[in-house]
C-alpha cells in the first residue's frame, strides 16, 4: 500500500492542505522545527488509526481553521484505490466506484495491525536506533523472530540451560545434594543394614539354645526344691499334730472311767431345768388371768340402755338424716333459682321486643333458619353485589371512554395543525429522490476514478520527464566521450628518440644515446598500449550508453502509449459524468466539493420529505384514533343502561322472597343474617326460661316430701318437732341421740367378748401345766433315778464324759486333717510316737537352709531366661528388615524413574544441540534475512547478521565467520545494525500482511557522510518495495538522498521532495 | 482311585513370599507401610483361618514361603506360628520348598511343630494322610534342595499302588511361562503321565487351572499381590474330594491389599479440575471393586490432549497424587495412589510436524534419525556414558533393554517438543 494523495481539512496548524500524486517511492518532507513535520506524521496516523481519546493533546485540534478531519487516498498492493476519510467520531473507506463503508482501516486495509504495532514497526526515529528493544516486544518476537524458527515463546539456549540445571539437580559426579545421588547413597546404606539383619536367624538360634540349657537347669533345681519342700511340710505336719496327738491320748484315758454315765438322756439336765421353769411360769400366768376376770364381770353388769325406741327406728332415722345435706342446699338454693327465673323471663321479653311487636313464641319456632335458606340469602347477596360491581365498573369505563374521546379529539386537532403548518417538500417523489442520490454516488465514484487516472497521468508525465532527463544525461555522456591519445604520438616519440640518440651518438655519448633510444621505444610502446585501452573502454561505455538510450526510448514509447490510454479513459469518464448530470437534471459538477454540496442538498430534501410524510401519517392515525374513541363511548353508554336494569330486577326478586316469608322487605341480604341471629337469641332465652321454671317446681316438691318423712319418724320415736315447721334442727337432734344409743350398745358387747377370752386362757393354762409335770416324771424314769438330786448328779457325770469324748473326736479330726487320709493319719500317729520334738527342730533348720539356696538358684536362672525371652521376642517382632526392604523397593522405583528421566534429559539436550547446529547452519528467520539485505548495502558486505536460534538477540558475523555480540559492536556499527533490523522488520511485516509506508524521522543525522550515503542507499533499496516518508529538518539530507539515488542500480525508485513551512505543504522537486 | 467313607477337604496355596516388600511403590506413608508390611502375613493367616473354618483335613503349601534374598527372622517365626495354629486345630501341613526358599536357605534351627511335614529335596516323598484309621490321601512331594533347579523333576513322581487319592506337590514352571523364571520346567503331559489325582503346583503367581479333571492341575497363584504386575484378587484353593473321589475346587481370595492399575485418557478432558474429578472417580470405582479391602492404585495418564501442556508444568506427585491420598490413612479400605504416571503426548501430529522446515522440524528429524539407526541402543548408551556422572548409575543401565532405551528416546522427543512448543 502506498499513499498517493492526502488532504487535510483541519488538523493542528494545517488547514485545507493536501498533496496530490505522491509516488510509491521515497518522499522527503523537509522543514524547520515547528514547521509541522510531527503534525503531518500524526495526521497520517490519525487517518489510519483514529484519534486519541477526546481532549488529548495529541489530537491536534484545527488551530488553523477548518473541520477536524481529513482523508488519505491509498493504492493497495493489488492496485485497488481506496480513500480513507476520518473526522472526529466517524471514519469511512470509499473504494473506487463504491459506497462509503464505516469500518476501521486497520481491519479492512492494514492487515489487522493497530496503532501501537504500526508505530513499533513502520515508524522509525532516532530513539529506535538505540537498541533492539523492539525485538522483545509483543507482536514482534512472536510473529517474526520466534515464528520464523517455528518456536512459540521458547528460547532454545534458555531451555538448554534449564535442562542442564535439571540434570544437575538430578545427578552430579560428586556431591550429595542431587536427588539421584541421595537415592543411590541411601540404597548403599540400606544394603549394608540388610546384610547385617540377615544374620539374625543364627543369632536367634544361639539364644534359643542358651535358653533351653537354662530351662533344663531350672527344672533340675525345681525338683530338688520340691523334695525339700515336701520334707519341710512333713516336719511342719508333725509339729502341728504333736499337741493334738497328746490331747487325744489323754482323752482316751479319761473316757474309760466315765463310761457308766454315757446312757444318761442327751441334754437331760438342761431339759429338766427348763421344764421346771416352765411349770413355774404357767402357774404364775394362770393366777394373773383369774385376777383379770373378776372386774370385767362387774363392769358388764353396770351398763344399761334407755333409748331402745331410737334403736328400733335406726333404719328410718338414718334414711331421713341422709337427706339432710340435700334438704339444706335445696332450702338455700330455692330463693336464688326463683330470682334467676325472673331474670330469664325479663331476657326473653327483651329479645321479643328487639324483634318487633309481631313476634311471639310460636312464630319464633315457625321461622326457617336452615342452611338452605341461608345459602339462598347468600346467593341473593352475591348476585346483588356482582350486579352492583358490574354497574359501578360500567360507570368507570364510561368515564374513561369519555376522557379518551376528548384526548383523541385533541390529538387529531393538533396533528392537523402541525401538518397545515409544515411547508410542502421540494421533492415529493421518493423514487426520483433516490435516483438522484444514486446518480450522485456514481458521479462520486467516477470522479474518484478520474482523480486516480489523473494521478497516474501525472505519474506518467513525471516518469516521462524523468526519462527525458535520463536521456539527456545519456546523450551528454555520449557527447562527453573521452578522446583517446592520438595514434601518431608513439611514432613522434620514437622519431624524437631516434633523433636525440643520433645527436648524442654524434657527440660520442653512446651510452646516453642508447638509453635515450631505449627510453623512447619503451615510451612509444606504453603510449600505444594506453591508447588501445582507452579506445576499448570508451567503445564499451558508448555501447552501454547506446543500450541505455535505446531502453529509455522504448520506455518513453511505452509511457506515451500508456499516456494515450489514460487520456482516453479520463475523457470517457468525463463524458459519462456529463451524461449522468444530464439524466439527473443537476447542474454541471466540477469537483468533489460541488458534489458533496449537492449531496447535502439532496440529503436535506430527503429529510424534509420524510418529515412531511411522518406528519401526514400521524394526522391520519390520530383521526382514526378519535373515531375509535367515539365508538367505544357509545358502547359504554349502552352497557351501563343494560347493567342498571339487571340490578333492579334482582332487587325486586329479593323483596318478593322476603314478603313470602313474612319478613320486612327493607331487610337486605347482608342484614338478613342479623335477623336470623336475633331470632336464634330469642329462642335460646325462651328455652332458658322454661328450664328455670321446671327446676323451681322440682325443688319445691322435694322439700315438701322430705318434711313429711321427718314428721313420720318423729312420731314413731315418740317425739315432737322442735319448731312449727319441721327442719334441719330436728334431724340434728335425732342424729345426736341415735349416736349415744349406739355407743352404749357397743361397750356392752366388747366387755362380754373380753370376759370370754380370759376364761378360755385360764382353761388352757391348767391343761398345759399338767402336761409339763408328766414330762418331768418321764425324764427321771429315763435316767433311772427317783429324785431330783440324783437326777442332777447323774447329769454332771454325763457332762464330763461328753467333754472327753468331744476332746478325743476333735483331736482325731485335726490329726486327720493334717494327715489327709485315715491311713496317713495312722502313719502320722506312728511317726509321732517314734520321734521327739527336738529332733524335728534340728531337721527343719537344715532343710530350710537348703531350700533357700535352691530357690535363689532358680530365681537367678529364671531371670536369665526372661532376659533371653525378651531378646527372642524382640528379634521375632523385629520389623527393621521389612521396613528397610520396603524403603529399598520404593527407592529403587524412584531411582529407576529418576535415571530414565535423567537419560531422557541427556538425549533431549543432545537432540536440541544437533537441531541448533542444523538450524543455525541452514535456516535463519526471514527478518534476519531481510536485515542482511540492508546491512550488506550499508557495510558493503562486510558483515552478516545472525540470529541464534530461538533467541531474541542478534550477532554479527564477519567474513571470517567470527561472531560479535551486541556488546562488542561500536556505536556506529550498532546503529547500522539497528536500522537494518528495523528495515528488515518492516519489510518482513509488509510481506506477511500489507506493505505499509514507513515513516522515517531524521534517521540519517547521526551518521558521518560515508555512512549517511550507505544508509541512504539502504533506504533506496527499501523504497523499491514500500513507500518511504522521510521527515527531516536538515536540508542537506535531500542531497544525500539524491546522491544515493544516482549511485544505486534502481533508478526507477522515484524520489519526491516537499517542504513544510508554517502549516503549508509545498512541492519542491522530484528525481524525475 | 479308591473311595473314602466321606468327603475330605484340603487347602492348596503357594508363593506366600512372607515379609517380602511390595514392589513398584513410589511413595508410602508410615501408616500405610505398616499395613503393607503385614499384608503377606495376614493373607497367610487368612489361609489358615479359612482351612479351620472349612474343616479342612490338611494344608498344602507348594513352595516359596518367602523370598530367599529377603527372608527375615520375623517371616520364619510367623510362618512357624501360623502352622502351629493350624496343627493345633488338627490340620496336617505339607510344605514343599521352591526356588525362593530352597532347603539350603532354610534356617534349620527353627524347628517346625509336629504335624508339619517338609518334603525332602533328595527324592519324591510319599506321606499318608489319615482321618482316624482311614487313609484319605497320599501326598507326594519334593522340595528344591538349591535355588537353581533346572531339571524336570516332575518326571520323578510315580503313583504307587493302593493309593486312595494321590496329590502331587511341586514348584515348577509348566509350559515355560516366560513371565517367570524357568525353574523345574515341565509340560502338562509330564504331569499327566504321573497318574496323580490332583497336582498342587506353585511358582506361577497368577492362578490358573491347567487341567480340570483327571488329574486336576492347579496353580493357586500367590496369596497376596505384591506389585503392579500382580493385579486383582489373590488367594488359595479349597479342594473338596467327594467320597467317590470327585474333585471340586473353590478359589477363595485372601489378599489384604489389592493392586490396581488404571489408565485415564486425557483427550476428552479440558481442565485440571476435570482431570482431578476423573481420577477421583477412578479411586471410588477401585474402592468399590476392592470389596472392603485396602488397595494400592497406579494411575497412568495417557492420550493426546491440551492437558498435556499443563501437566508438563505440574508435579504429578505433589499436585495429583497427594490430593488423592488425603484421609486415606484413616480408612481400613484405603485406596493408596502409589503414583500418578504421566505418559501423555502433545496434540501435535509428530509425523507431519517432522516434515516442516523449521527448528522443531530439525529437532524431530534429529530424533528420528537416531531412532532409525540400527545400533540406536549403542548410540544412546554411548551418549549417556559420555557424561562424567554416568559412572554413579552405570550399574542401573545394565538392566535396561534396547526397548527401554527406545522409550527413553521417545520420552526425550516428547520432552523437547514440549520445551519448544510451550506457550508463555
Amino acid at each position: 500500500m502506498y499513499i498517493c494523495r492526502l488532504h487535510i481539512d483541519g488538523f493542528g496548524m494545517f488547514h485545507n492542505q493536501g498533496v496530490q500524486s505522491l509516488p510509491n517511492g521515497i518522499i522527503l518532507f523537509l522543514g524547520d522545527n515547528e514547521s509541522g513535520k510531527t503534525t503531518l506524521m500524526e495526521f497520517i496516523r490519525m487517518v489510519l488509526f483514529g484519534f486519541h481519546r477526546r481532549g488529548s493533546r495529541n489530537n491536534y485540534p484545527p488551530l488553523g481553521g477548518g473541520n477536524h478531519r481529513g482523508r488519505i487516498q491509498v493504492v493497495m498492493k493489488n492496485g485497488q484505490l481506496c480513500t480513507i476519510e476520518r473526522g472526529f467520531g466517524h471514519v469511512a473507506i470509499v473504494d473506487e466506484g463504491g459506497d462509503p463503508e464505516r469500518v476501521e482501516p486497520s481491519e479492512r486495509l492494514l492487515g489487522g495491525i493497530n496503532r501501537q504495532t504500526f508505530e513499533r514497526i513502520f515508524a522509525i526515529g532516532l530513539r529506535d536506533m538505540q537498541g533492539l528493544d523492539v525485538l522483545s516486544q509483543e507482536n514482534v518476537r512472536g510473529r517474526l523472530i520466534a515464528a520464523g524458527a517455528g518456536l512459540g515463546a521458547a528460547s532454545v539456549p534458555v531451555k538448554m540451560q534449564d535442562i542442564d540445571n535439571e540434570l544437575r539437580n538430578l545427578l552430579t559426579q560428586r556431591g550429595k545434594q542431587a536427588s539421584i545421588n541421595q537415592i543411590v547413597n541411601r540404597l548403599t546404606e540400606i544394603e549394608i543394614q540388610v546384610k547385617k539383619l540377615h544374620g539374625q536367624a543364627s543369632e536367634y538360634a544361639e539364644y534359643q539354645r542358651e535358653r533351653e540349657q537354662l530351662e533344663a537347669r531350672i527344672k533340675q533345681c525345681k525338683t530338688e526344691e520340691e523334695s525339700i519342700r515336701q520334707r519341710l511340710m512333713r516336719i511342719e505336719q508333725l509339729t502341728k499334730a504333736r499337741e493334738h496327738w497328746v490331747q487325744l491320748c489323754s482323752a482316751r484315758d479319761k473316757i474309760v472311767t466315765l463310761v457308766f454315765a454315757k446312757d444318761f438322756p442327751p441334754n437331760g439336765l438342761e431339759r429338766f431345768e427348763s421344764l421346771r421353769k416352765e411349770i413355774e411360769n404357767i402357774e404364775k400366768n394362770k393366777e394373773g388371768h383369774e385376777d383379770k376376770a373378776k372386774p370385767l364381770s362387774k363392769q358388764r353388769s353396770e351398763l344399761s340402755i334407755d333409748q331402745s325406741l331410737l334403736l328400733e327406728q335406726e333404719g328410718a332415722i338414718d334414711k331421713v338424716i341422709s337427706e339432710k345435706g340435700k334438704l339444706e342446699s335445696s332450702l338455700e338454693d330455692l330463693p336464688e333459682v326463683r330470682s334467676s327465673m325472673a331474670w330469664a323471663e325479663e331476657e326473653f321479653q327483651r329479645r321479643l321486643k328487639e324483634l318487633g311487636t309481631a313476634w311471639y313464641p310460636e312464630r319464633l319456632a315457625q321461622l326457617d333458619t336452615s342452611v338452605q335458606v341461608r345459602q339462598q340469602v347468600r346467593e341473593f347477596g352475591d348476585k346483588l353485589s356482582a350486579a352492583m360491581r358490574n354497574h359501578e365498573s360500567a360507570q368507570a369505563y364510561l368515564r374513561i371512554a369519555k376522557d379518551a374521546e376528548v384526548e383523541a379529539k385533541r390529538r387529531a386537532g393538533e396533528a392537523k395543525r402541525r401538518l397545515d403548518n409544515l411547508p410542502l417538500p421540494l421533492i415529493t417523489d421518493e423514487q426520483k429522490l433516490q435516483l438522484k442520490k444514486q446518480t450522485l454516488r456514481m458521479i462520486s465514484s467516477l470522479l474518484h476514478k478520474r482523480d486516480v487516472l489523473n494521478s497516474q497521468l501525472d505519474a506518467n508525465g513525471k516518469a516521462k520527464k524523468e526519462l527525458q532527463v535520463r536521456l539527456k544525461s545519456v546523450q551528454k555522456q555520449m557527447e562527453a566521450l573521452v578522446q583517446p591519445l592520438p595514434s601518431w604520438a608513439p611514432i613522434v616519440m620514437l622519431i624524437a628518440g631516434l633523433g636525440l640518440s643520433a645527436f648524442l651518438a654524434t657527440q660520442h655519448s653512446y651510452v646516453s644515446a642508447s638509453i635515450t633510444l631505449l627510453g623512447s621505444v619503451i615510451l612509444a610502446v606504453l603510449f600505444h598500449m594506453l591508447r588501445r585501452r582507452q579506445v576499448k573502454a570508451e567503445s564499451t561505455r558508448l555501447a552501454q550508453l547506446q543500450e541505455d538510450r535505446h531502453q529509455i526510448e522504448q520506455t518513453q514509447q511505452l509511457l506515451d502509449h500508456e499516456f494515450g490510454q489514460l487520456k482516453e479513459q479520463v475523457e470517457s469518464i468525463t463524458k459519462e459524468i456529463e451524461r449522468l448530470v444530464r439524466e439527473a437534471e443537476i447542474k454541471q459538477l466540477d469537483d468533489i466539493m460541488q458534489l458533496e454540496q449537492l449531496n447535502n442538498k439532496l440529503e436535506g430534501a430527503s429529510k424534509q420529505l420524510q418529515e412531511w410524510r411522518t406528519q401526514e401519517r400521524e394526522k391520519k392515525e390520530s383521526e382514526d384514533n378519535w373515531f375509535y374513541a367515539r365508538m367505544k363511548l357509545e358502547e359504554a353508554e349502552q352497557d351501563i343502561e343494560r347493567k342498571s336494569k339487571e340490578h333492579q330486577q334482582l332487587q325486586d326478586d329479593w323483596k318478593n322472597w322476603l314478603i313470602e316469608r313474612g319478613l320486612s322487605d327493607t331487610v337486605s341480604p347482608e342484614g338478613f343474617e342479623a335477623v336470623l341471629q336475633a331470632v336464634e337469641s330469642a329462642r335460646t332465652a325462651h328455652k332458658n326460661l322454661n328450664e328455670f321454671r321446671s327446676r323451681v317446681n322440682r325443688m319445691e316438691e322435694y322439700i315438701a316430701g322430705v318434711r313429711q318423712r321427718i314428721i313420720t319418724v318423729l312420731d314413731n320415736c315418740g317425739r315432737k318437732p322442735l319448731k312449727t315447721e319441721v327442719g334441719v334442727e330436728d334431724l340434728d337432734a335425732l342424729f345426736r341421740d341415735i349416736e349415744v344409743a349406739r355407743e352404749t350398745k357397743r361397750q356392752q358387747e366388747e366387755l362380754k367378748e373380753r370376759l370370754e377370752l380370759v376364761q378360755k386362757e385360764i382353761e388352757r393354762l391348767s391343761k398345759w401345766l399338767d402336761e409339763k409335770k408328766a414330762e418331768v416324771r418321764m425324764l427321771m424314769n429315763d435316767a433311772g433315778v427317783t429324785s431330783e438330786e440324783d437326777f442332777r448328779r447323774q447329769g454332771e457325770y454325763y457332762h464330763e464324759w461328753c467333754k472327753y469324748d468331744k476332746q478325743m473326736q476333735n483331736a482325731e479330726m485335726v490329726l486327720l486333717n493334717i494327715a489327709g487320709t485315715p491311713k496317713a493319719k495312722a502313719a502320722l500317729e506312728t511317726e509321732l510316737n517314734d520321734i521327739e520334738t527336738i529332733q524335728l527342730q534340728t531337721e527343719r533348720e537344715k532343710h530350710q537352709a537348703d531350700l533357700e539356696r535352691v530357690t535363689n538358684e532358680v530365681s537367678k536362672y529364671e531371670r536369665e531366661v526372661g532376659r533371653l525371652n525378651q531378646i527372642l521376642s524382640q528379634m521375632s517382632q523385629d520389623e527393621r528388615l521389612s521396613t528397610l526392604l520396603l524403603e529399598q523397593r520404593t527407592l529403587q522405583e524412584r531411582l529407576s524413574d529418576g535415571i530414565k528421566h535423567w537419560a531422557s534429559l541427556v538425549v533431549c539436550r543432545h537432540l536440541l544441540g544437533q537441531a541448533q547446529s542444523i538450524y543455525e547452519r541452514e535456516q535463519q528467520p526471514r527478518v534476519i534475512q531481510e536485515a542482511n539485505r540492508f546491512i550488506n548495502i550499508i557495510t558493503n558486505k562486510r558483515y552478516r547478521i545472525i540470529s541464534p536460534v530461538g533467541e531474541a538477540i542478534v550477532q554479527l558475523e564477519d567474513a571470517e565467520m567470527r561472531r560479535k555480540n551486541e556488546i562488542e559492536w561500536s556505536t556506529g556499527l550498532a546503529e547500522q545494525v539497528y536500522l537494518s533490523i528495523r528495515l528488515g522488520l518492516a519489510s518482513e511485516f509488509g510481506r506477511q500482511t500489507e506493505p505499509l509506508p514507513i515513516i522515517l524521522d531524521d534517521v540519517l543525522v547521526n551518521f558521518d557522510p560515508t555512512r549517511q550515503l550507505g544508509v541512504a542507499k539502504a533506504i533506496m533499496e527499501f523504497g523499491r518495495e514500500q513507500q518511504v516518508l522521510l521527515f527531516s529538518c536538515h536540508p542537506e539530507i535531500k542531497q544525500i538522498i539524491l546522491e544515493a539515488h544516482e549511485h544505486t542500480d534502481f533508478p526507477e525508485v522515484i524520489v519526491a521532495c516537499y517542504t513544510l513551512s508554517d502549516g503549508v505543504i509545498s512541492y519542491h522537486s522530484s528525481s524525475n | 482311585m479308591s473311595s473314602v467313607s466321606r468327603e475330605f477337604r484340603f487347602v492348596h496355596c503357594a508363593d506366600l513370599h512372607l515379609d517380602s516388600p511390595f514392589e513398584g511403590i513410589h511413595a508410602v506413608e508410615p501408616a500405610i507401610a505398616t499395613k503393607l508390611k503385614e499384608a503377606t502375613f495376614k493373607a497367610f493367616d487368612d489361609v489358615i483361618n479359612l482351612a479351620i473354618r472349612n474343616y479342612a483335613d490338611f494344608l498344602i503349601i507348594a513352595g516359596d514361603v518367602y523370598d530367599g534374598a529377603d527372608r527375615s527372622l520375623r517371616a520364619q517365626l510367623r510362618f512357624r506360628d501360623a502352622l502351629r495354629h493350624a496343627v493345633e486345630q488338627d490340620i496336617q501341613c505339607f510344605v514343599a520348598h521352591g526356588n525362593h526358599d530352597p532347603l539350603s536357605g532354610w534356617e534349620a534351627e527353627l524347628t517346625m511343630p509336629e504335624g508339619v511335614h517338609r518334603f525332602s529335596g533328595e527324592h519324591v516323598e510319599r506321606i499318608v494322610v489319615k482321618r482316624g484309621a482311614e487313609e484319605l490321601a497320599h501326598v507326594y512331594g519334593i522340595s528344591y534342595p538349591d535355588r537353581d533347579v533346572r531339571d524336570n523333576i516332575a518326571l520323578k513322581f510315580r503313583r504307587e499302588t493302593n493309593t486312595p487319592f494321590a496329590i502331587g506337590v511341586l514348584h515348577c514352571n509348566v509350559g515355560g511361562d516366560p513371565s517367570h523364571d524357568n525353574y523345574a520346567p515341565c509340560m502338562v503331559e509330564d504331569l499327566l503321565r504321573c497318574r496323580m489325582d490332583y497336582w498342587a503346583l506353585g511358582h506361577i503367581h497368577t492362578r490358573k487351572v491347567l487341567n480340570k479333571f483327571n488329574p486336576c492341575i492347579v496353580y493357586p497363584g500367590n496369596t497376596q499381590g505384591r506389585s503392579v504386575r500382580e493385579l486383582g484378587e489373590r488367594g488359595c484353593y479349597l479342594v473338596r474330594v467327594g467320597a467317590t473321589g470327585s474333585i471340586t475346587t473353590e478359589f477363595i481370595a485372601t489378599d489384604m491389599v489389592r493392586w490396581f492399575s488404571e489408565e485415564v485418557n486425557i483427550s476428552d478432558l479440558n481442565t485440571i479440575d476435570d482431570l482431578l474429578d476423573a481420577l477421583d472417580k477412578v479411586c471410588k470405582d477401585v474402592r468399590a471393586s476392592a470389596e472392603g479391602r485396602a488397595s494400592v492404585l497406579r494411575l497412568l495418564l495417557i492420550g493426546r490432549g491440551d492437558l498435556h501442556a499443563k501437566l508438563r508444568h505440574m508435579d504429578a506427585e505433589r499436585d495429583l497424587a497427594l490430593p488423592l491420598r488425603e484421609k486415606e490413612t484413616e480408612r481400613t479400605d484405603f485406596v493408596w495412589v502409589e503414583s500418578v504416571q504421566v505418559a501423555t503426548r502433545p496434540t501435535i501430529d509428530i509425523v507431519q510436524r517432522r516434515a516442516v522446515k523449521d527448528f522443531i522440524g530439525d529437532f524431530l528429524r534429529s530424533a528420528e534419525s537416531m531412532r532409525m539407526q540400527l545400533n540406536y541402543g549403542e548410540v544412546i548408551r554411548k551418549l549417556l556414558s559420555s557424561r562424567s556422572e554416568y559412572r554413579i548409575i552405570a550399574r542401573q543401565f545394565d538392566h535396561l533393554s534396547d526397548t527401554d532405551l527406545l522409550s527413553i528416546l521417545d520420552q526425550a522427543e516428547t520432552l523437547g517438543l514440549d520445551y519448544l512448543t510451550e506457550e508463555e
